[in-house]
Order: structure tokens, then sequence, then C-alpha cells
């Protein structure tokens, strides 16, 4: 318990240090508000705030989803059928030196304003760390747990079933434990390029008026979603091994 | 229904590691492969399996030969190979249940106890001492319905004390639960305390150097200790061997 409240203390530390520097440099809240005019923000714009909060958790989740989907089945059948392994794996991992992001532009122009271009955005956020993660897991499993099970008579089929899967969502779920990360960011650079409601078109609405501090409070609604996700995904975790595995509840 | 290797060679990598080996083992019994470390003797069983296949020579069980991966053996590594995801009871029905074959919780339970582990059964592995996992991973193998058991130097990891525990375990298992059974150990005490037969086999390339055929008696660790001359015997032909082949035991 103690060092759980070693970074809660750094934060109020560094609260403190934000605040008075505000207050001793007379710093104007259009370049740098202090937390409790960012608090104060937070408060009085609560509902828009979570109304926005709400349309890019819902086009995060949705994109989490497909490109957890699509991660789990190819890396599956990429494990399967090793040719397609080394023919597309390593595209895979140069394809990552991309920053998603530039695509941006593009996917606004090919697919409208609406919610399309952002979920395809947070898709192609996700699916690379998860289905690299995933993939490496499944390539680690041990040939001689294989072929043991072989000898006990199981199928290709049953060996993904009963060891590939269960040791490879290992890394499944490091990999979407990051995704979940990126996927509110993805979500964010989609709202500021074209949209009409949204964390990210929020911020740049009260940017153009100089409401710094309301862009703050969209920071802090941000961080709380990614932290949100990152909490869910661990529960995941766990949830998968106890119900799906071990067939036992909490 | 006898396990026969007729002339059996084996050379991997441009390496002799098995020389005509000749063995039978017949029905029922309890055999030990003792031999120096690296002489070939996991390779024996590797071989049974179809996991590897011989160079020359042939290898059948009931007179059938053995052609690539069966399933007639009921096979533990030199490591328990148990499930970390899965619980003790889902591990040792993992037979069952890749067969698709119906669990009988009333047998389970009634193992279970008898090897002391009915309190952990909704443990995971890493939850159980190293002694426990490898009650585990022996009740999984007594689960499966094969005639046939290849053990792996399965007490080689243990501490001498858990070891000496899990022997006597092993030695005082109900007549039902006994197979046909071949035994891969580096441990002489071993063998002579479980085993019918011993084989003796030589370093690399191994071939069998001794066959040693033990007297049906009941077996404690007081009729053990009077086998030192037969433990001497062994550890003489061994060493004898490795320094035949330029090693040192």
């Amino acid at each position: 318990m103690k060092h759980k409240l070693y970074p809660l203390g750094s934060l109020v530390l560094l609260l403190a240090a934000w605040q008075l520097a505000v207050t001793l440099l007379h710093a104007p809240a259009f370049i740098l508000p202090s937390p409790v005019a960012v608090s104060q923000a937070l408060v009085a714009d609560g509902p828009g705030l979570l109304q926005n909060s709400w349309v890019t958790l819902y086009e995060s989740l949705i994109g989490l989803g497909i490109a957890c989907l699509l991660a789990f089945c190819t890396a599956l059948v990429m494990d399967r059928w090793q040719l397609l392994y080394q023919s597309f794996y390593p595209l895979l991992v140069i394809s990552q030196t991309l920053p998603v992001m530039v695509l941006g532009p593009l996917l606004s122009l090919w697919f409208g304003f609406g919610m399309a271009p952002k979920i395809i955005l947070v898709v192609l956020m996700s699916y690379f760390p998860i289905i690299v993660a995933f993939s490496e897991a499944l390539g680690k499993v041990s040939g001689e747990q294989i072929r043991f099970l072989q000898t006990m008579g199981a199928k290709s089929w049953q060996v993904y079933r009963l060891l590939k899967i269960p040791q490879g969502m290992q890394g499944f779920f490091a990999g979407l434990r990051i995704a979940a990360t990126y996927c509110v960011s993805g979500a964010i650079i989609g709202e500021w390029l074209s949209a009409e409601a949204g964390l990210g078109y929020y911020m740049i609405r009260v940017k153009n008026g100089y409401q710094i501090d309301k862009v703050f409070a969209a920071i802090l609604c941000v961080i709380v979603l990614s932290l949100g996700l990152n909490i869910v995904t661990r529960i995941f975790q766990k949830l998968y091994y106890k119900m799906f595995i071990q067939g036992r509840l909490l | 229904m006898p396990i026969t290797l007729q002339n059996v060679s084996l050379t991997l990598d441009k390496l002799d590691i098995l020389n005509d080996v000749t063995a039978t083992i017949a029905d029922g019994s309890f055999v030990s492969l003792i031999a120096p470390s690296g002489a070939g003797k996991s390779t024996i069983l590797k071989l049974l399996t179809g996991l590897l296949t011989p160079s020359m020579g042939s290898l059948a069980v009931d007179g059938q030969p053995i052609t690539g991966l069966n399933t007639t053996f009921s096979y533990l590594p030199q490591e328990d190979m148990l499930f970390p995801w899965y619980t003790i009871d889902q591990n040792i029905t993992l037979y069952q249940r890749i067969n698709h074959q119906p669990v009988d919780q009333e047998r389970v339970t009634e193992l279970l106890t008898l090897c002391g582990l009915l309190p952990y059964r909704k443990f995971l592995p890493h939850q159980l001492s190293g002694g426990m996992r490898q009650r585990v991973a022996l009740l999984r193998t007594m689960l499966n319905q094969a005639d046939y058991r290849l053990l792996d130097e399965p007490f080689g990891a243990l501490d001498a004390m858990t070891r000496g525990l899990m022997q006597d375990w092993l030695l005082g298992l109900p007549a039902e639960l006994k197979r046909t059974t071949l035994l891969v150990t580096h441990d002489i005490e071993e063998a002579i305390y479980l085993s019918d037969r011993i084989l003796v086999l030589s370093a690399r390339p191994a071939h069998v150097v001794q066959d040693i055929a033990l007297t049906p008696v009941t077996r404690d660790r007081a009729w053990l200790a009077t086998q030192a001359p037969l433990k001497a015997e062994i550890y003489e032909l061994l060493r004898a061997d490795c320094l035949a082949a330029g090693e040192h035991l």
C-alpha cells in the first residue's frame, strides 16, 4: 500500500509546484492556467466534457474491438501457415515505423467527416502492437510442449486451443494494454482533423477561443480514458484466465 | 505385449547416439535404463514415442512397428509439462479432454486423495511445491489410458528427501495403477529400488552393456540398504565404460 502512495505524493508535489509557479510568475491564463483554474473549468464545463468524452470513448472502443479481432485472427493464421508469417510479418514490423496520424487527411478524404475515419485511425494505431505481441508469444510456445500434447493424441486445433492460444494470450493482452493507451490518441487525432464532436474537436474549439484551462481539462479527460481502458484490459486478462480457461469465477 | 528394440542405431548431425541397442521389455514389468549423462537414455524414449526415427533397426510394440508420432505410450518428459493456466484438475485430465473421453470424477477424486493432492485440485501449478507438481505430472501420466509408461528422469530435479518420498509413493501405488514402465534415470539406487530389471547402457554411442534382473521381493529402504554390492557393481560398470570412452564419471 505504501508504495502506491509514493506516486500520489509526487503528483501532489508537482501540482503544488505548478500552482506556485503560476502564482509567482503571474502567468496569464491563456498561456498557462493554474491547476485550480483547470479543476474549476473541469467542473464548470463538466456536462460538455462528459458528452465529448463519450464520443471519443465510443470511437476508441469500436476501433479497439475491431483491432483486437483482426489482430487475433491474422496472428493465428500467420502462425498456422508459416509462409504467410514469413511473407507478411516483416512488413507488419516495418509498417510500425510509419506514424499512422499522417494518414489522417487521406482517411478524411476517402471516408468523409463522420465516425469512420476516426475509427479506422484507432484500428490502425491499435492493431500493430496487438498483432506483434500476440505473434511473438505464439512463436515462443515450446516445441517440446507441442510434441508432448501430440503424444497424447492432440490434433492441430487442440494444440492451439489447449496450449498456443492460452499461452499466446499473455502477449495478446500485453499488446492490448499498449493499444488501449494508443487508441484514445488515435481517436483524438482523427477528431482534430475533422469532427463535430469528441474531445479532439472540443480541444480545437476551446483552444481557438484561448480557453486554455479547458484544453487542460480535456487533456485530463484523455488521461482518465486511457488509464480506464488500461485498467479494464487488466481486468479482462484476469477474467479470461479465470472464466474461460479455468472455468472459475472471480 | 512386449516392447522390442531390435538393433536400433541412431545418428544425429553426424553424431552417433545409439549403436545397435537390442532389448525386450516384458508386459507388466518395470524396467530402468541407466547410463552416464548424455549417453542417449532419453533418446530411446523419444524413439518409442515417435519423436525421433532410428537410422537403423526397428522398434515395435506387440509386434506392431513404431513408424511415427504415436499415442501408444503415456510419456512423462524430464520437465513436468504442467500447463500454468490450468488448474490441477484440468492438468491431470488433459488426456481425457484431448480424446473426448468422459472424466470419471469419482476416480479422479480417489487418485487425488491417494496422492495427497485433493485439497489442491483447484490450485494452479505455480502454487504447488516441486514434489507436488511432480506428483501431479505422474498422476496425469497414470490417468492416461495407455498400457505403457515412459518416465524420463521424473525425479531428477527434486531434492534427495522429496525424491525418496516420491519413489516410495510410486512403489506403493495400487496394482491397478501399475503398467509396463520404462524409466530413464541416472540414479543407481532409484533404479534398484523401483525396477524389476535394469538395462545398463554404455557411454555414447550407447548400447546395452548389462541386463540385470532383480529378485521379486517386497521393497523397502532396509532392503535397498542391502543392495550396496549391486549398486557398486553398476557403478563400476558405468565408471569403466566412461573411462574407456575418455570421460570421468
